[in-house]
């Protein structure tokens, strides 16, 4: 505004020209492919090893979601899932981590892991939320392997858990499965990792794996038995209860002990046992030791089982092993043979005395035994059950019997059983009874009576004739006669009226005749229906079926 | 087109810093100062051509990162998982956001490759001393400076997240590599866009014939 007119355009101000720039501009691009290789070579770095899986189904399975974790950790994402050529399984491309590339070896296992409740146990929550993820285990095998078969259910035990595995040999598998656990002393010890019939289909293999600090209680000597539930056992011992824990009582369980006095030096690592149904029957002596007796008896087993015990004077010193028909064709005759194990230990007295006893001397020791009045019999172990056992005791009144000892196993000499014994007594009684003939005595008396009866009355008849004939003396005879006579016709009323059917003695006499009949009749029946049907002294008689 | 004369044609020029206008002097090959600021003064943007390629170069080159990394990584109880660009447009089409997705798509993989692109395009014609669509090579260049700083979208996007989402357990948002190099992309296209100088695209209209313009 001061100044109206502007003033003139200045020109550019000139320096000396500068030194040759590097154009910097071009560092940019270069740390920027450093920068871009410095990334793809990281990315390449970390990216690990490819894996093929083989799955049944692809359940779960997504591509670019579904995890692989090995302890819990993340090692891979399965990045494509496609059905096999041939259509029977799915195979799952994953993409693994760099760290996993060493643990992807010969017997690493790959499994889907997805929620999953069983009676024993709820697993796999977590998949709930975060969706089904494949678990891993690393194997130990030094050898790479990049495609795998993947389990179809998880492992139970992971392969890094220090312990052992065993086999057991079972009949049945009763509520065992896989993840079974394993107690010892009631502490979980191990779990039931698989399971499969043998070939032959008779028997079933049922691996076991016991952790680290409890796999050496497992030693040859140990015992294995199935813990499953509530044992009841009603046996002629009574009504036995054991129970391993809570949880196996809902879900199965199976447990092992060491019977005292056993190896104490730990079993090899796949050793076989045999798995027992019970404890009692796994803590048993083993049966090796056991000496085998042959019973023969007469009488009905019913009540008797396999595993009953043989009992002396009220210690058991063996159980039943077998039961069995034995016909003998020559004498059309069918016995029944009981096979008892006895276990000589038992019977070990304080001197040792059959210890080092020769066979010879051990069999002249038997025949003693069995000369003093040795027998078995069976008895009655419990009267509500009606469950039989063996006894051993000496019964002086016995027969002579001897010992068969070529027979193999020997046969022991058998007595008849208590109850039998008095069932036969009262019926022995109730036929004596019976075959005594009281009618016709009484039939004899009464006949023997009615004579006499006439003869006083012909004899009175003539003392009345003689009565007009004689003389005084005579007549004082004659009357004296006469009062003799109402004596003995008296006599003979008393005798008749004891002598009729319906007199009071001869019916009391009768009646109880009678009665006991019954009696032996109905203790026959009892006894019959008894052994028949040994609840019904709980639950009545039973109804009578048409 | 009818021709305008050009301050260079009329023997001026104009400081970048204070604007000041001033005469040209003779010495070309010397160094030129603001006779107002002392600001270095140049009658185009210096190594415009040679800056702005190496710029487009250097995105060009992290673009593929930027796309191939995951951008972000999410920690949660449902698992963790990584996302890259592309998949996070897939995982937004197929949850039937569509107008997500394409907004996403377009911000974050479309507007920086087409910027790449469109200055790469820019530089070659301005090489080649075209003189054919001036007009719309200059539109595009204003189309591709306005929409620069909008490209840095899926970075408000991450920044914001892995701020607010942070529940430590329950829930956390990283930052992926990509973010990095995509961060860098979109810096990188920026600053090429401005040493591109769209004085250059008019430039062979007015001297035909003569050599390039230099410094
Ligand atoms: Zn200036």
């Amino acid at each position: 505004m001061s100044d109206p007119t502007p003033p003139a355009l200045p020109t550019a101000v000139v320096d000396p020209p500068r030194r040759f720039r590097i154009p910097l501009v071009w560092v940019i691009p270069i740390v920027a492919a450093l920068i871009g290789l410095f990334l793809a070579g990281r990315t390449w770095y970390e990216q690990g090893p490819v894996v093929t899986l083989q799955f049944r189904t692809g359940a779960g399975l997504e591509p670019g979601k579904t995890r692989i974790k090995y302890k819990d950790v993340d090692v891979g994402q399965i990045s494509t899932v496609r059905l096999a050529k041939d259509g029977s399984h799915v195979v799952a491309t994953a993409q693994m981590a760099r760290e996993a590339a060493p643990l992807l070896v010969e017997d690493t296992r790959f499994w889907v892991v997805s929620a999953k409740v069983s009676g024993s146990a709820v697993s796999g929550l977590d998949t709930l939320l975060s969706g089904t993820y494949v678990g891993m285990d690393a194997g130990k095998s030094s050898e790479a392997r990049r495609d795998f078969v993947g389990l179809e259910d998880a492992p139970v035990v992971s392969l890094g858990v220090p312990g052992r595995s065993f086999a057991l040999h079972a009949d049945t598998l009763g509520s065992i499965d896989v993840g079974t656990p394993v107690y010892f002393r009631r502490i979980q010890a191990g779990q039931v990792t698989a399971f499969k019939l043998d070939d032959a289909g008779q028997h079933l293999d049922i691996q076991v794996f016991i952790k680290a600090p409890y796999d050496r209680f497992v030693t040859i000597d140990t015992r294995f038995w199935n813990a499953s539930g509530i044992d009841l056992k009603l046996g002629a011992e009574g009504l036995q209860l054991n129970t391993e824990s809570a949880t196996a009582i809902l879900a199965g369980g199976l447990a092992f002990e060491t019977p005292p006095g056993g190896d104490t030096e730990a079993a090899p690592a796949g050793q076989d046992f045999r798995l027992f149904p019970t404890r009692a029957e796994a803590l048993k002596q083993p049966s090796s030791n056991a000496q085998i007796w042959q019973l023969r008896f007469t009488e009905t087993l019913r009540g008797l089982s396999v595993g009953a015990p043989v009992d002396f004077r009220g210690i058991q010193i063996g159980e039943v092993i077998s039961i069995s028909p034995d016909v003998d064709v020559d004498a059309a005759d069918v016995g029944l043979q009981v096979d008892i194990a006895v276990f000589p230990e038992r019977m070990q007295s304080r001197r040792d005395a059959t210890q080092d006893m020769s066979e010879a001397d051990f069999r002249a020791f038997v025949d003693r035994l069995i000369k003093r009045g040795l027998r078995a019999q069976l008895r009655n172990g419990n009267l509500v059950t009606g469950q039989l056992y063996v006894a051993m005791d000496f019964f002086p009144n016995a027969g002579t019997a001897k010992i068969d000892w070529a027979g193999q196993p020997p046969q022991l000499p058998t007595q008849r059983g208590s109850l039998d014994e008095l069932q036969a007594t009262l019926s022995r009684i109730a036929a004596k009874l019976d075959r005594l003939p009281l009618d016709d005595i009484a039939a004899e008396t009464r006949r023997a009576i009615a004579g006499l009866a006439s003869a006083v009355e012909r004899t009175e008849a003539l003392m009345q004739r003689l009565d007009g004939l004689a003389s005084n003396e005579v007549r004082a005879a004659v009357a004296e006669t006469q009062q003799t006579m109402a004596e003995a016709r008296a006599a003979v009323a008393d005798g008749r009226r004891l002598l009729a059917s319906d007199a009071p003695l001869q019916q009391d006499l009768r009646d109880s005749l009678q009665e006991l009949s019954r009696a032996a009749q109905s203790l026959r029946h009892l006894t019959d229906m008894l052994e028949r049907n040994p609840e019904a002294l709980l639950r009545g008689k039973p109804e009578e079926k048409p | 087109m009818k021709r305008h004369l050009t301050a260079r044609e009329a023997g001026l020029m104009s400081c970048h810093v204070c604007g000041q206008l001033a005469h040209i002097p003779a010495d070309r090959a010397a160094l030129l100062r603001c006779p107002r600021c002392r600001a270095p003064m140049h009658l185009r943007k210096p190594a415009s051509v040679s800056t702005t390629w190496a710029l487009i170069i250097a995105a060009a080159v992290l673009f593929v990162p930027a796309n191939l990394l995951p951008m972000m990584t999410t920690s949660s109880l449902l698992g963790r998982q990584q996302d890259t660009i592309m998949s996070g447009v897939v995982f937004l089409w197929q949850s039937g956001s569509w107008p997500l997705a394409a907004v996403v798509f377009f911000a974050s993989i479309m507007v920086p490759l087409l910027k790449i692109i469109a200055l790469a395009w820019l530089t070659v014609t301005v090489q080649r001393r075209s003189r054919r669509s001036v007009m719309q090579r200059t539109r595009l260049y204003r189309i591709v400076e306005f929409v620069g700083r909008w490209s840095m979208l899926d970075i408000y996007v991450i920044t914001i997240l892995v701020a607010l989402v942070n529940f430590r357990g329950l829930a956390t948002i990283e930052a992926g590599p990509a973010a990095i190099a995509f961060g860098a992309v979109v810096v990188l296209t920026m600053f090429a866009a401005m040493s591109f100088d769209p004085r250059l695209i008019w430039d062979p209209l007015t001297e035909s014939g003569k050599p390039a313009t230099h410094v």
